[in-house]
């Protein structure tokens, strides 16, 4: 079996270093729900092995991820590829890279649910709340019980 | 009965028993009159174009979950049998007027009508926002206290107050069958009564921190034309314990399109209990096009129907009659007066329409937007989408010169006015500014960030947002109509055609939203975002006036269509909700609202069923 284009231990650290959100819970170990499998195959489907390669090479090319993520979003072919693996992150939305503000479809329910964008804003999935009556009548927790940073 | 979440493989025969009551719709209105009725041993027959009500929601929520765009009827599968309109059938540019598009007809409005129904088992409410507000005694009276729009034939007292000999008053059976949240001390303002000792059935739901912060702003320290502005907690007809047998709200922010857990109330539950009656049978996926009068055009003889097979497939499949002593039409204020217009075999201008009221005033509470950003964060996008806003400007004597209205706090930050969260994430990300905010490089350039800063920056806005909604009390107009269009459904029945406007005293209305805005937003020191004007000017609800740029949007309150009045020449029903023409045939429902009034419809309406049935009863009795 070939490697793939790209990796998903890559794909996951490249996240990490496009959103600022830690590798570990986009990714977590013991993971139910796989949404960066999701995300890695909507990626595989959408956009070129050869495209993909590329990506994982400049980025490995590079010790240190937030420079690495400098380069990648100022590179006219694979800029908009790591702006549609934020979007996909934040929004659970699918962009083309080539139609960067068309979305073209929801990933999935849990995409939608597991979108980073809730987090961020220290609330919850518009239809999907974990919290219990009356929550909103005081501050949330603070944004790092929501979202973990970037290593 | 077909209660399943699979529609039937055929829908079931037209049972051949004759019924005491016939209802055309299987929403609030209907629902409540059937459940009465049934508790008192009549047999009723409900005709519902829809289908029936499915075993579990999750369906629902799935398609909500992967919808892009999350408008009021993305949970619920188009249904070409019985076909509504929806939000994205409203297109800019224009758009909305092609009626190739779009299921209402708009090809001859000047403006276009922008409230979206639901035909299925539970109605419309579905998506109901759940705000649950009497109207007031002034609202019953705007001819007489202001020389403006007219009159009800009924009164506050009529449906606040219990009736002779009887201990509670219908908004009190209302509010009891929805299961409101509130309380009578907050809720006892502009002359609203309540019957003695009576308190609503739940407490009251907390307020937001946008809530907490405008009140904080506002109550004892704004006024607004010598008015005070005053925050009030919302009457809502959601849970804030358990009750009737559903569980309380966790403040999933989704009230509209859809309620998860159904903490909040929606007619299926009253539906459900009409059932349990034995009493009541319905007949799903059975679309009632004609009223069928006897030989001397005097009373009803039954309701022709058409039924079809499959929700989502243009599957026609059979006819009925649907014969009962007593008709009830209570199928929403479009559907109404097309079903009554189309009745024109026998009638040339249809059912009921002896007056010529039929399908006019058709009324909305246009929508002014505001947002901004405060101060601090207060953090949106938690909790019920709306539970408090300013009620003390909903009545004074204003009403003599332009619309009143009163302004709802949305808890769901830009996601209505802006399209957010996407807008805002595409905006930081792309380097755009769709949303306003985004100016923070050099010389105010829009920024594209990424990592770190890009989640301090976004968390900045997003817990920042809040956005105003001034539900403006729309003028009844004659020129405001449903008719009959010459396009027709899948089925073949005639679609409904709007032709919508809003008059200059509506507009007055919005001109005092908008200043009313720019005071609350000064004095709380919040910074205001608005649509760039090339963008407002292509949507469908722009409008410039007094030399000012205004756009609206529709509020899903569809009322008007089939007056109540005070005689058979100025209006559809009588003060007991029956037809002046027919002594059969009820209408029932917003339909029969003469105005808007300044509240939400659905507690108004919900009373109004109650004491429809109550008349049903009467006469089925003598």
């Amino acid at each position: 079996m070939s490697t793939p284009p790209l990796p998903l231990p890559v794909f996951v650290a490249l996240s990490a270093a496009l959103t600022g959100v830690n590798a570990a819970q986009l990714n977590p170990p013991i993971d139910p729900i796989g949404i960066a499998n999701q995300y890695l195959a909507t990626l595989t489907a959408n956009v070129s092995a050869a495209t993909l390669s590329n990506l994982a090479q400049t980025f490995q090319s590079i010790s240190n991820p937030n420079q690495a993520a400098t380069v990648i979003l100022a590179d006219p072919v694979l800029g908009p590829v790591a702006r549609s693996i934020m979007k996909v992150w934040l929004l659970g939305s699918w962009y083309n890279p080539a139609t960067p503000t068309q979305a073209v479809n929801v990933v999935s329910a849990q995409a939608y649910k597991e979108s980073l964008v809730w987090k961020i804003m220290q609330s919850h999935p518009m239809g999907y709340s974990m919290f219990t009556f009356g929550y909103w009548a005081e501050p949330p927790p603070p944004l790092n019980q929501f979202i973990q940073p970037a290593s | 009965m077909p209660t399943s979440a699979v529609p039937p493989a055929s829908p079931v025969s037209p049972p051949a028993r004759v019924y005491d009551v016939v209802i055309v719709g299987a929403g609030l209105a209907g629902s409540i009159i059937a459940y009465q009725l049934g508790l008192a041993g009549k047999k009723v027959l409900i005709v519902e174009s829809g289908v029936a009500v499915p075993t579990s929601r999750e369906a629902y929520m799935e398609r909500f979950y992967t919808q892009l765009a999350k408008t009021p009827e993305s949970p619920y599968p188009n249904n070409p049998n019985a076909p509504r309109a929806t939000v994205l059938q409203l297109g800019g540019d224009g758009a909305w007027k092609n009626a190739s598009q779009t299921y209402l007809d708009q090809s001859d409005s000047t403006l276009p009508f922008s409230s979206t129904y639901e035909r299925r088992a539970g109605g419309t409410m579905w998506h109901w926002l759940g705000s649950s507000f009497r109207f007031l005694p002034n609202d019953f009276k705007v001819y007489s206290t202001y020389k403006q729009e007219c009159d009800w034939p009924i009164s506050y007292e009529d449906l606040g107050l219990p009736p002779p000999g009887r201990s509670s008053a219908y908004y009190d059976l209302a509010e009891r069958e929805i299961g409101v949240s509130a309380n009578t001390a907050d809720q006892a303002y502009l002359g609203i009564q309540f019957t003695p000792g009576y308190e609503y059935p739940n407490p009251e739901i907390p307020l937001t921190l946008t809530d907490q912060f405008f009140e904080a702003v506002c109550n004892g320290k704004q006024t607004f034309e010598d008015l005070p502005v005053t925050v009030y907690p919302t009457p809502a007809g959601r849970n804030s314990r358990p009750y009737d047998g559903r569980r309380v709200c966790a403040g999933n922010t989704n009230c509209i399109p859809i309620c998860p857990i159904q903490a909040k109330y929606d007619p299926t539950v009253t539906l459900n209990k009409a059932l349990d009656t034995g009493n009541v049978d319905v007949i799903y996926q059975a679309v009632a096009d004609k009223v069928l009068l006897d030989a001397n055009n005097q009373n009803v003889v039954g309701i022709h129907y058409i039924t079809y097979t499959m929700e989502e497939k243009r599957s026609a499949s059979g006819t009925g009659v649907a014969v009962g002593k007593i008709y009830v039409i209570a199928a929403h204020a479009i559907e109404t007066p097309k079903l009554l217009l189309n009745s024109k075999e026998q009638l040339p201008a249809g059912v009921a329409n002896v007056s010529g009221q039929v399908g006019r005033n058709l009324m909305d509470h246009p929508l002014y937007l505001r947002w901004g950003l405060t101060p601090q964060p207060t953090w949106p996008y938690r909790g019920p989408l709306a539970t408090a806003g300013i009620e003390s400007l909903r009545d004074g004597s204003f009403r003599s010169d332009r619309a009143a209205f009163r302004v709802e706090f949305g808890n769901e930050g830009w996601n209505f006015a802006a399209f957010d969260p996407e807008t805002t994430v595409l905006d930081y990300i792309e380097g755009t500014n769709n949303s306003g905010t985004n100016t923070g490089g050099p010389n105010g350039q829009p920024q594209r960030l990424f990592g770190a800063a890009l989640i301090s920056r976004l968390n900045q806005v997003f817990t920042c947002q809040f956005r105003f909604g001034f539900l403006v009390e729309q003028s009844p107009e004659d020129s405001n109509t449903v008719t009959l269009s010459d396009l027709t459904d899948d089925l073949g029945i005639p679609r409904p055609k709007i032709n919508y406007n809003l008059s200059d005293y509506t507009k007055n209305g919005f001109v005092a939203a908008q200043a009313l805005a720019d005071q609350v937003f000064a004095a709380a020191r919040v910074t205001s975002f608005s649509k760039p004007l090339a963008a407002m000017q292509q949507d469908p609800g722009y409008f410039q006036y007094q030399g000012q740029n205004f756009e609206y949007h529709g509020s899903g309150h569809i009322v008007g269509t089939c007056r109540m009045g005070f005689t058979k020449e100025d209006s559809v029903v009588d003060r007991n909700q029956r037809s002046w023409d027919h002594p059969n045939l009820y209408i029932t429902g917003s339909t029969i609202f003469p105005t808007v009034a300044t509240g939400n419809p659905s507690l108004t309406l919900a009373a109004l069923a109650f004491w429809a049935a109550d008349n049903i009863k009467q006469q089925l009795g003598s």
